[in-house]
């Protein structure tokens, strides 16, 4: 009798693992949460796309978003060190550092799990994702986005019909001044020239500079340096010429008096509100270049100058595995079903359809910001071509990002990763150096001409020509061992 | 003996949430290293201090700390004693309200709120400020960028925070003190400022000693959100306003440091202990064992 | 009877002028607080700030209450953690305040500085959330928005101070006329310091009320999350939308109406605004005369 009842027993247990009525794995998944309040309908979406990914894949997803946005970089590493039970992770290097996280171990290596497990994400960017490269392994998934940086110049369409401006011929960040001129005299209300960042930094793509992974406000390297060499920025005769434009701007009274006394969302709003005419930008999106602006009218981008992918681009948005995860090849399994299935990445990102979006005739989607679901992130949860285009938007402009993103060349550091053990007193203090200076001279609020010497002093005291040999040092060993020329 | 037992409940809520934590306390001398943990990181001597010791900063850094709580330490309890008495000697009982609850408004209102309406006064377009000396001629002043006036705007908003809060302690102070002494007194002969003198001052004084020395134990920490906030993070007023931990945060933001946030924590705790041992021993001494913190 | 003379009024005169004065720069501040939490954000954008409204809009009230469950629900946890950890806060603090104050206890010395020490030393974030979180276990309930906060030794040692004035020959009577330590706390000492109380409770319920870190580092059941946090969190979800339009595409054209500055205001006034309400209670027992006749008695 007990025999058959142990049969009986390993049968059904066989049978229950083969035919998968065993209950569905339990992921979890942190995320920076990012998006409108009211943000109530989350679970009513997590547990929609849970349905559907417990039928087809059995898993189900507990979506984490620790605190608030701006919050998820603090909570994030505070996690990570106290052990809490991870799986997939956002991580970039603006929000819960990726080079960080990977140096120490805390995410699974992933170089020979994509090709097998998610061969879609590793035939679309598996070129891309040499620059996740952190010690020669890849450690997270990137979002597919645009990932090519190209100064560009964004205006309002009411001022270039008002005045007649022609952006095709636009070479240089020099050749708009007639323009701002123009706005200075006959718009007064208006801020002539946003400095939300400086001038100098929104034209480092033009100027073809990208960085080493920290400190991007001080050093830089050329993208097509093959000598890789690390330099000051505020060393280059080029970098310089914008400084000195940004200051002559600023005495014309092209640039708001207070500007640097304003966050990055209240440039936002200005932006959206009109109140800003002209604004820089690193990213251009093709087939963007026409978009509806908040508070209405149209925003127009022209771009001008080369077009570079470099390391930073990718690790914007990377989706990582800890390492510490018992169920790291089901965490692929998952990104790659995300990656290639529309319908519930498209649930994920934009909410449940009829009540957070409707759908136009022609394909598009009307997202409603105030139904209980807004992310407006796609690029946090994973391959945003696989978006549906919304209202305004135009649907080729993910075939024609794909393109720019292929043949844009590819900075020369790509890939790099540096390792901070041995000048983590040089980093804090130069950064403290920087944050005294970088706002007020390179944008051109106090004379260039008397602060650059204080500024390159300080730096020099701080330790800047330390952290250059090191970084240098570890440049030429990595381009070496990987042959970059 | 059965007051022991009345402590028990405190000793135990701040060994579990205060001392128990307090062991993490040697972060300070390790390399922190996450998968390792606390205790399986490898130590490193003083080499998190680096940073803070090496860099040129940290003098101007220290002495603004140091300065800006010195000023509040000493101001504080003269302006809100101050206030506390006029509000007694003023008598109607819904004027005391009426004033206890507006000075509160200050401590209610957010940095980030606070430096908005700073801002509003401050600003070098419309600002009131700029707007109203236009009137007299003068040209407008970029305050966001002029160090000088800035030590005197930190004090005025640290002051006005803090000013509706002590004034209540005080306050109730006051009404500990025995109206007999002030009848007393009265009868002597004394009037309104002697009374002032030689009744309320004394009886209110242990009260204002003990806050001074607390407020010396903290003399190395500042009010994070004030010297983030208000100066809405100007890079050129940093010298005038820079304080230990804005300075720890900012050069620590690229690297997520535990073990040197942790160092810089031990450093300013350390600082202040001494400071107030020493103050609580010179303040027995002055005044024969009457007045102190233990 | 303390007479009044003329400089007598003088004196009262310019003391009102000092308080109303420094009143005055306490409310304009709220004031203006207020008016901006009604403007159009448009006008405030283009406009900047002014005293009162340019153009009236109740558009930052109506985006937080878009949702006035999820507001509810923070206001319920914040008054309940605030109540409770007030209670208690200050029985806990005045239990041990007493000891200490006592010229005859025994452990004074090392108890005071036990408690003081906490005040100058802490280990910091990491350590703390082990403990809480790993040792505790105390993530997502109502018990971590107050119990790591509501002991302070700030507060404890204040409460010594004022107990302290009373005088110790009222203790030694009672106790001669057999009365145990907790008699004594409780009958004595405690009706005794009705400000002194008031005042720490006060202190007390402010900081829980405002109490936001807690939330942010051990709730994750958005059931349990405390008022200020829920208002930072919508806060920082339209700054994260706005900060990043560039890479949001079509979707930045949806961004127009967000209320981000006047909902800032809006939601200061809502944190503070039960506070106000809350004040004239603690405020009855700021009263004097307490300790009249008690000496002799």
């Amino acid at each position: 009798m007990k025999r058959i009842a142990a049969m009986a027993l390993t049968v059904t247990m066989l049978m229950t693992s083969v035919l998968g009525f065993s209950k569905p794995v339990e992921l979890v998944w942190y995320l920076p949460g990012g998006g409108t309040f009211p943000y109530t309908d989350s679970k009513v979406v997590y547990d929609a796309v849970n349905e559907i990914l417990a039928k087809n894949l059995n898993v189900v997803i507990d979506f984490k978003v620790p605190g608030a946005p701006g919050q998820y970089n603090d909570l994030m590493p505070l996690n990570m060190a106290a052990g809490e039970k991870m799986d997939l992770i956002f991580t970039s290097h603006w929000s819960n550092n990726y080079v960080k996280a990977a140096s120490n171990g805390l995410y699974a290596p992933l170089d020979t799990l994509l090709p097998k497990l998610a061969p879609t994400i590793w035939k679309d960017t598996k070129d891309m994702l040499t620059a996740a490269k952190v010690n020669g392994k890849i450690y997270g998934v990137w979002g597919q986005q645009i990932a090519a940086k190209t100064s560009n110049l964004n205006v309002r369409d009411t001022l270039i019909s008002k005045y007649g401006w022609d952006f095709a011929k636009l070479k240089s960040p020099a050749d708009i001044e007639p323009m701002l001129a123009q706005v200075k005299a006959g718009e007064p209300e208006l801020i002539p020239l946003s400095t939300r960042k400086p001038v100098a930094e929104w034209m480092l793509p033009y100027l073809g500079i990208t960085g080493v992974g920290i400190l991007p406000e001080v050093l830089g390297t050329r993208v097509d340096d093959g000598k890789v060499k690390v330099f000051s920025l505020i060393d280059d005769a080029k970098y310089l010429e914008m400084v000195n434009l940004s200051r002559s701007w600023y005495e014309k009274g092209y640039l708001a008096k207070d500007g640097f006394t304003y966050s990055n969302d209240q440039w936002g709003q200005m932006k959206n509100s009109g109140k800003v005419a002209f604004d820089f930008h690193n990213t251009w999106k093709p087939g963007e270049e026409v978009t509806p602006a908040p508070f209405g009218g149209m925003l127009v981008t022209a771009p001008f100058g080369q077009s570079f992918v470099e390391g930073l681009s990718i690790i914007a948005n990377l989706t990582a595995v800890s390492s510490r995860s018992k169920n790291i090849e089901t965490s692929v399994k998952v990104m790659e079903y995300f990656w290639t299935h529309p319908e519930v990445f498209n649930m994920i990102v934009w909410g449940l359809e009829g009540r957070h979006y409707t759908k136009t005739a022609d394909g598009k989607i009307q997202p409603d910001p105030k139904a209980g679901y807004f992310t407006n992130s796609a690029y946090i949860y994973g391959n945003t071509f696989l978006s549906y285009p919304v209202v305004g938007s135009n649907p080729a402009a993910a075939k024609m990002t794909y393109d720019l993103n292929q043949r844009a060349k590819k900075a020369k550091t790509m890939g790099f990763s540096l390792n901070l053990d041995s000048i983590k007193t040089q980093v804090a203090m130069v950064t403290s150096v920087k944050d005294q200076f970088y706002v007020p001279v390179v944008n051109g609020y106090i004379d260039p001409v008397e602060n650059l010497p204080k500024y390159r002093a300080a730096l020099k005291k701080a330790g800047i020509d330390e952290l250059l040999a090191e970084i240098q040092k570890q440049l030429d060993a990595w381009a070496k061992a990987n042959n970059v020329k | 003996m059965e007051l022991l037992l009345l402590c028990i409940p405190v000793i135990v809520v701040l060994f579990l949430f205060n001392y128990l934590p307090m062991a993490g306390i040697v972060m300070a001398f390790k390399d922190f290293k996450p998968l390792d943990g606390i205790w399986g990181s490898p130590w490193i001597g003083m080499k998190n201090f680096e940073f803070f010791v090496r860099s040129d900063l940290i003098w101007n850094v220290t002495f603004n700390t140091v300065m800006y709580n010195l000023a509040f330490i000493l101001l504080t309890p003269i302006i809100s004693v101050g206030f506390a008495v006029m509000l007694n000697e003023t008598g109607n009982r819904v004027m005391v309200k009426a004033y206890q609850t507006l000075f509160f408004l200050p401590y209610f209102l957010s940095w980030v709120v606070v430096s908005i309406i700073f801002y509003a006064f401050l600003s070098t377009e419309n600002g009131l400020i700029n707007s109203a000396i236009a009137v007299i001629g003068i040209e407008p002043v970029s305050w966001y960028s002029e160090i000088g006036a800035w030590p005197y705007i930190i004090l005025f908003a640290g002051l006005w925070n803090q000013i509706g809060y002590n004034t209540i302690i005080y306050y109730a102070g006051l009404m500990a003190i025995d109206p007999a002494l002030y009848e007393a007194a009265a009868i002597d002969g004394a009037g309104r400022w002697q009374r002032f003198l030689h009744v309320t001052l004394p009886m209110l004084s242990n009260l204002v000693v003990v806050m001074m020395i607390l407020g010396i134990g903290k003399i190395f920490f500042a009010d994070f959100g004030l010297f983030y906030q208000l100066p809405l993070q100007s890079g050129t007023l940093l010298p005038a306003v820079d304080v230990i931990n804005y300075f720890t945060y900012r050069a620590l933001m690229q690297l997520g440091d535990y073990g040197m946030g942790t160092a810089i924590g031990l450093y300013q705790s350390v600082m202040g202990l001494i400071l107030v041992l020493v103050t609580n021993w010179l303040s027995r001494k002055v005044t024969k064992g009457e007045q102190g913190l233990f | 009877m303390i007479e009044k003379t003329g400089k007598d009024v003088l004196v009262k005169v310019l003391m009102h002028g000092v308080l109303v004065g420094f009143a005055l720069f306490c409310i304009v501040p709220m004031l203006v607080v207020i008016s901006i939490s009604l403007s159009d954000e448009k006008d405030l954008l283009i406009n900047g700030y002014s005293l009162f409204p340019r153009i009236f809009s109740s558009g930052a009230y109506d985006y937080i209450l878009t949702s006035p469950n999820a507001l509810l629900n923070a206001y319920g946890v914040t008054i309940l953690s605030t109540i409770l950890g007030t209670v208690f806060g200050v029985l806990f603090m005045s239990m041990a305040a007493f000891p200490l104050s006592r010229p005859d206890f025994r452990y004074k010395g090392w108890i005071t500085f036990y408690v003081f020490f906490t005040m100058l030393f802490s280990g910091g974030l990491v350590p703390t959330y082990l403990v809480v979180t790993q040792v505790l276990q105390l993530q997502d309930t109502l018990w971590v928005l107050f119990l790591p906060v509501f002991i302070s030794a700030w507060n404890v040692i204040l409460l010594i101070s004022f107990f302290r004035s009373i005088p110790f020959e009222m203790v030694e009577s009672a106790k001669i006329d057999g009365a145990s330590e907790v008699t004594i706390y409780w009958k004595i000492v405690l009706p005794m310091s009705k400000p002194a109380l008031a005042t720490v409770a006060l202190l007390v319920a402010l900081r829980l009320w405002n109490e936001w870190f807690t939330s942010m580092l051990y709730i994750r059941e958005q059931s349990l999350v405390s008022l200020q946090f829920w208002m930072q969190r919508v806060m920082q979800n339209m700054q994260f939308l706005l900060m990043n339009q560039d890479v949001m595409g079509g979707g930045a054209a949806l961004l127009g109406d967000l209320p981000n500055e006047s909902a800032r205001m809006a939601m200061a006034v809502l944190a503070a605004g039960p506070m106000m309400f809350v004040f004239p209670f603690f405020q009855k027992y700021f009263a004097k005369g307490l300790m009249v006749g008690s000496v002799k008695g």
